[in-house]
């Protein structure tokens, strides 16, 4: 099934076109969510860290997106969808006065078949190390991993949605990465100590 | 520096890779620890296993195009959030014994469990669904539904009327003065602005109160709004500032010879209304701030919520809060005054296009449906903020709405002179013929609270009582 959805998120569709279809017949939106959906799911998921909020998010966003569609003016429909998904989750996280909460307890969700138990055992004390390095940076560097890896945006996507250019994207995640790696070295000779 | 960009750039493209394909190797200029790491946070932020997701897609597809396909008069314009019903499982335990009575026992959760299913707890979750699109039949009623029984001309236009909670009393608010009249049309005080604009002036014609000057802001020009308190023996008064309006709510006992300034909110108010215990005003301002005051006017408690109209609930359980965006929001109201963060917030986001708002709020008095006038329709929400109907109307502008006091009634006054009465009654609502005796907009509708009269408030400087006849 996940091969089907990155085929699906790969091939070639006019993204323009579909959603001009759309604002005649909203069914027709169909490609675009099939294309996004696992994308903007992903990064509700990270951002709010429960799956029932974020199945609501999800909702909200792309019923947003419909709604929305003469706001589109061009450009790449990814930063545009991510744009409302942002804004929509923000203010949702707000709302809730909450910030941020790290998925690190409901591991269900992970996919972890074809492992052993010693190897499953292992990658998740290491995944929810990482998570919990990552439930620690500030809320716009984890906002900036949530977008290029959940949401698999580019850099350039990303810099669209913030207002930055490509080049400052790449700069910075590659500064929360450095960061990153420092802490988890430092956490793991601790550990070894 | 440059290495770091190269870094970045390398960084940048095995990620690229990463998500085609979770086996492709690192580049040779990126280090291993970072190539590690990075393969790591893919993992972590995109390891969600597919099956219940594919339910999720599914599910929440359903969900988008069936709001999508939902016309209302904006179209493209509203959305919001239903909250839903889910059933929680519950566990019967069953005791090992006489193989009689754990039938018996067996039988009897069953049943109990048949009751417990049928009423849900609502949980914390919001769903967007359609608005139902049956019509409720509007046909108007062959019968008159009610009969203007007294107008009352006023010196200027009637900007607000409304009957005291025992029934003793009809306050009527006027661009310049505020009436109180008893049953019998008479008016038994006033409250108006000195000639020179500086004190309020008292007057009374029971022979009861003596005149009485009241000390007037300079900033006080006319008053917007009034809401009694649920005693019937004050009236909290909130003033206009030019074209806007005062940070300051005044209490005028009705019978004391003084009225006081009452609280004073940081920004200039735009709703005024009572907790129906009598002990808290709430008071809704342009910065957004719902607040709680006490009746010594301390503030107890201040939430961000809205800047346009509120509704508390007559159970006081929730509040309907709308935003001049034309947003709505809906909180549970205990939490909010308690300060709790986690009231319930479900969000009706509104168009930003000008003239699109929200412009009435009415709950039925057993709080079981909240009516909210978005533009021309009225859209029927139950108490756990789920809409169940939707009735345009196309006859004026809507003004203002009042439910009657058994909810079989909804009065509707417009711009166009009408009054409107519809009866309520589940899913049905039918329209009786529409009522003309004022020859301008009407601003207010009032019930009695015996339900016998209805009173409305016009720019013809009129009040109209009408007598409506008891239904079978």
């Amino acid at each position: 099934m996940e091969i089907i959805s990155r085929m699906l998120e790969d091939s070639p569709l006019d993204e323009a076109a579909t959603i001009e279809q759309a604002r005649h017949d909203p069914a027709c939106f169909a490609p675009l969510y099939e294309r996004y959906f696992l994308k903007i799911y992903r990064y509700c998921l990270r951002r709010t860290g429960q799956a029932e909020e974020a199945e609501d998010l999800t909702s909200l966003i792309f019923t947003r997106a419909l709604h929305g569609l003469a706001g589109y003016r061009g450009g790449s429909v990814a930063a545009w969808l991510f744009q409302i998904a942002r804004n929509t989750t923000l203010n949702h996280l707000q709302k809730k006065g909450r910030r941020y909460v790290p998925l690190t307890e409901d591991l269900s969700l992970y996919d972890t078949s074809g492992e052993d138990a010693l190897d499953r055992l292992i990658r998740l004390e290491n995944r929810q190390q990482l998570a919990r390095l990552v439930a620690a940076l500030p809320d716009d560097q984890r906002d900036l991993l949530d977008l290029r890896f959940a949401g698999g945006l580019s850099a350039r996507e990303i810099g669209v949605i913030l207002g930055k250019s490509e080049g400052n994207i790449r700069v910075a995640l590659h500064r929360v990465i450095e960061r990153l790696r420092k802490q988890y070295r430092h956490r793991s000779e601790e550990g070894a100590e | 520096m440059k290495q770091t960009l190269e870094q970045a750039a390398a960084l940048d493209s095995y990620i690229d890779r990463l998500a085609k394909d979770p086996n492709t190797a690192p580049p040779l200029n990126l280090d291993r620890q970072s190539a590690t790491l990075v393969r790591a946070l893919a993992e972590l932020e995109q390891g969600i296993s597919t099956g219940p997701v594919e339910e999720v897609k599914e599910r929440t597809w359903q969900k988008v195009l069936g709001t999508a396909q939902t016309e209302l008069d904006a179209p493209g314009e509203l959305l919001y959030l239903n909250r839903v019903m889910r059933r929680k499982p519950r566990l019967a335990m069953v005791g090992l014994g006489l193989v009689a009575s754990l039938a018996i026992a067996v039988l009897v959760i069953s049943v109990v469990l048949a009751v417990f299913s049928n009423n849900p707890e609502p949980i914390s979750q919001g769903y967007v669904t359609a608005i139902p699109r049956a019509t409720p039949n509007l046909t108007p009623l062959p019968t008159i539904a009610a009969s203007a029984s007294r107008t009352t001309a006023f010196d200027s236009e009637v900007m607000q009327v409304a009957y005291s909670p025992d029934g003793k009393y009809l306050a009527v608010v006027t661009s310049r003065k505020l009436y109180l009249q008893d049953r019998n049309g008479q008016t038994v005080k006033t409250l108006s602005k000195s000639d020179n604009n500086s004190h309020f002036v008292i007057s009374s014609k029971d022979g009861q109160t003596p005149p009485a000057q009241l000390e007037s802001k300079p900033d006080d020009s006319s008053i917007v709004k009034i809401a009694w308190a649920p005693d019937s023996q004050s009236l909290a008064i909130l003033n206009g500032v030019g074209t806007g309006k005062s940070t300051a709510v005044r209490l005028w006992r009705i019978n004391e010879p003084t009225d006081r300034d009452f609280v004073e909110a940081p920004s200039p108010v735009t709703d005024i209304g009572w907790k129906p215990d009598g002990q808290r005003l709430l008071t809704l301002s342009q910065d957004k701030g719902l607040r709680f005051w006490d009746l010594s006017g301390q503030m107890i408690v201040n939430r961000l919520t809205g800047d346009g109209l509120m509704a508390l609930s007559p159970d006081e359980k929730t509040v309907g809060v709308s935003s001049t965006n034309g947003g709505f929001n809906y909180y549970e109201a205990g939490a909010l005054e308690t300060g709790q963060k986690d009231a319930l917030n479900f969000g009706m986001g509104g168009s930003y296009k000008p003239g699109f708002a929200i412009k009435g709020l009415a709950w039925a008095n057993d709080s079981q449906t909240l009516v909210i006038v978005y533009n021309s329709s009225l859209l029927f929400m139950n108490k756990i903020g789920t809409f169940t109907k939707q009735v345009s109307f196309t006859a004026g502008n809507i003004t203002s709405l009042n439910w009657s006091p058994d909810d079989r009634y909804l009065a509707i006054g417009t711009d166009n002179n009408q009054l409107n009465l519809w009866q309520v009654n589940g899913e049905n609502v039918q329209a009786f013929a529409p009522l003309t005796r004022h020859v301008a907009p009407i601003n207010s509708v009032s019930w009695s609270p015996d339900g016998k009269s209805l009173a409305t408030g016009s720019d013809d400087h009129s009040v109209v009582e009408w007598t409506v006849p008891e239904q079978g």
